[in-house]
């Protein structure tokens, strides 16, 4: 009881919400700020004017904080429309597409094509692929989930053709893509993702009041005056065209996705809008932080950001869900 | 308008097999229905196809045609057998979604909207867990969470899949209380329920189901008296009419006790 107490207290009286949130953008600003100094193993007050922050450092950071974001945030989105809290951004092919579309480009040589815009045209296609076939078969939220990952499936399997008949040279450049690397980010190269990241944030946040009664089933979502059907085609469009771009932005990058939307229900308490927006901000910094750890722990080495998450996720996740266990059965 | 729904026809089948098949039924409006029957005999099956989730059902509800595409959204409630789920909602957010077909996707919930969920949570007896997360709540709390949600949204008709479920015997009967009251608003409710004695004594009518079939249908003290009801059964059931103005039915199902009793009955 006295434990209580002096918890409302901490959090009422001494530390209000207000000057959390308050707290926050100021934190992250500085965060940033660090993170630009930070180079070669040492640290040196960022000097706006070196090509080396403002074209290297600046857009690999903005790059980052968009990509951690996207990914949470339609992590976020697909829990509450698969229902399941291991619902992860790459389980509508958008992932699987967009590598089959790098893959192709790379080991066919060129075609005219971008990889960057290889990713994303692949990545958008297949899921749309995916949304058309269940359409056609009529399978609902189940259906949509076997149909994702058997494509998925397939895509990787002409991945790995593609790969095993292709060169040394390309079979390299394509295992740094895969891996999910923030290291080649520039300005300049993907302008068009962004609008297109954009809309699909803003989709995603404006369904996340059906998202949370679809999250109830389907009959009582409708009953709630949710079209499940549309609802549903327009959560995974979002996420396809949040997911698209991030891959685009950065490889593949997993466990981000499902990891941080875990992560911050776990200490949060409301609305999938709620949830998404805290998701996204908590990706953002979480990604940035582990691509400077994957930049800075063994330079020279430039470790995709991608192995480090897949590194640094788990171990972060089960603490988390270890502590909040914990808190639970003692509360 | 003086019905609720208006069955025609109306047929469940799944896999080739017919789960329900009824027809020429109507449901008065403000009348509180209760179907009854043993496990399998298809309450649930047609309580889904009067929804309109399931089946084929040819019929109105309210007046507007059933079955077709324009699907009567907001004119029921619905409160279902296993709520799947598990969201990080506290319960009174969790109430607020019911708002969702006054509210839409964005407004957001004003003063109106949050006394409504207040109020719910007091019929329910929720207001001590308002800050409670949903995926916390014991299976009873979860249930009266999911009917004070149902009953937030304010429709004219709602359906509820077993809402006993899980209550215990105060808030089964509270429930049952609350029900009838908003009949007498001129709400129409249907429930499935397995407790015969609740149906008895809250009920304005009774269908019994058998495989499918509707066996018997009236007021309770019809159904109740009726042969077919053990039958259906398949168990000795009697029941017992109270002996003074307001006691009510009790159901006496043991094979032994059943015959001395029913002999004072």
């Amino acid at each position: 009881m006295s434990a209580t107490i002096v918890l409302q207290r901490r959090s009422g009286g001494l530390f209000p919400r207000v000057w959390r949130w308050l707290c926050l953008p100021p934190l992250a600003a500085l965060l940033i700020w660090l993170i630009l100094g930070l180079g070669g193993g040492q640290w040196a007050v960022p000097d706006w004017h070196d090509p080396l922050v403002s074209r290297l450092r600046w857009p690999r950071i903005l790059n980052a904080l968009l990509v951690g974001s996207a990914l949470s945030l339609a992590g976020a989105g697909l829990q509450a429309l698969f229902r399941n809290p291991l619902a992860d951004p790459g389980l509508l092919g958008t992932s699987a597409g967009s590598a089959l579309g790098v893959v192709l480009v790379m080991a066919l040589g060129g075609l005219g094509v971008s990889v960057p815009l290889a990713a994303f045209v692949g990545g958008l296609s297949v899921t749309l692929l995916i949304l058309l076939l269940n359409q056609l078969l009529r399978g609902g939220q189940a259906g949509l989930l076997m149909i994702g990952v058997v494509i998925a499936a397939c895509c990787g399997a002409l991945v790995s053709l593609l790969l095993f008949l292709s060169d040394d040279l390309t079979l390299r450049g394509a295992s740094n893509w895969l891996a999910g690397s923030l290291a080649e980010s520039r300005f300049a190269d993907h302008q068009y993702v962004w609008p297109v990241m954009l809309a699909g944030a803003v989709l995603m946040l404006g369904l996340g009041r059906d998202l949370d009664c679809l999250l109830l089933g389907d009959e009582v979502a409708r009953s709630m005056g949710v079209k499940v059907g549309r609802t549903r085609v327009l959560a995974a469009m979002a996420a396809a065209m949040l997911t698209g771009g991030a891959v685009t932005l950065s490889g593949l990058i997993g466990f981000i996705g499902m990891m941080v939307p875990n992560a911050v229900a776990l200490c949060h308490q409301g609305s999938r809008r709620q949830l998404m927006l805290h998701a996204s901000w908590v990706g953002a910094l979480a990604l940035l932080l582990i691509d400077t750890l994957g930049r800075e722990a063994v330079y020279p080495v430039d470790l995709p950001a991608g192995v480090v998450a897949a590194f640094a996720g788990p171990p972060c996740f089960l603490w988390l869900f270890w502590r909040l266990q914990k808190g639970g059965a003692g509360g | 308008m003086a019905n609720a729904w208006e069955i025609e026809q109306l047929t469940v089948s799944a896999q080739g097999r017919t789960l329900v098949s009824l027809g020429g039924l109507t449901v008065p409006r403000g009348q509180l229905l209760v179907l009854i029957g043993p496990n399998g005999a298809g309450k649930s099956s047609l309580l889904r196809a009067m929804a309109g989730f399931a089946g084929q059902c040819r019929g109105r509800l309210l007046g507007r045609a059933m079955g077709g595409k324009g699907y009567p959204y907001g004119l029921l409630s619905w409160v279902a057998q296993h709520e799947t789920g598990d969201s990080p909602l506290s319960v009174a957010d969790y109430l607020m979604l019911g708002r969702r077909p006054a509210l839409g996707l964005l407004r957001l919930p004003d003063a109106a909207d949050h006394r409504r969920v207040a109020e719910a949570m007091q019929v329910m007896e929720l207001t001590p867990l308002a800050a409670q997360r949903v995926s916390r709540l014991s299976g009873g709390e979860r249930q009266r969470a999911a009917i004070a949600r149902a009953l937030v949204q304010d429709a004219p008709c709602m359906l509820l899949d077993e809402p006993s479920n899980h209550l215990d015997i105060r808030h089964q009967n509270l429930l049952m209380q609350h029900l009838k009251q908003l009949t007498g608003q001129g709400r129409t409710v249907v429930c499935v329920l397995h407790d015969l004695q609740l149906a008895a004594n809250h009920a304005d009518q009774l269908w019994l189901l058998a495989d499918g079939v509707l066996r018997c249908r009236g007021t309770p003290p019809e159904v109740l008296t009726h042969p077919v009801l053990a039958e259906a059964y398949r168990w000795p059931i009697q029941a017992v009419a109270g002996a003074g103005a307001g006691q009510g039915w009790s159901i006496v199902s043991n094979p032994q006790a059943g015959s001395g009793m029913a002999a004072r009955g």
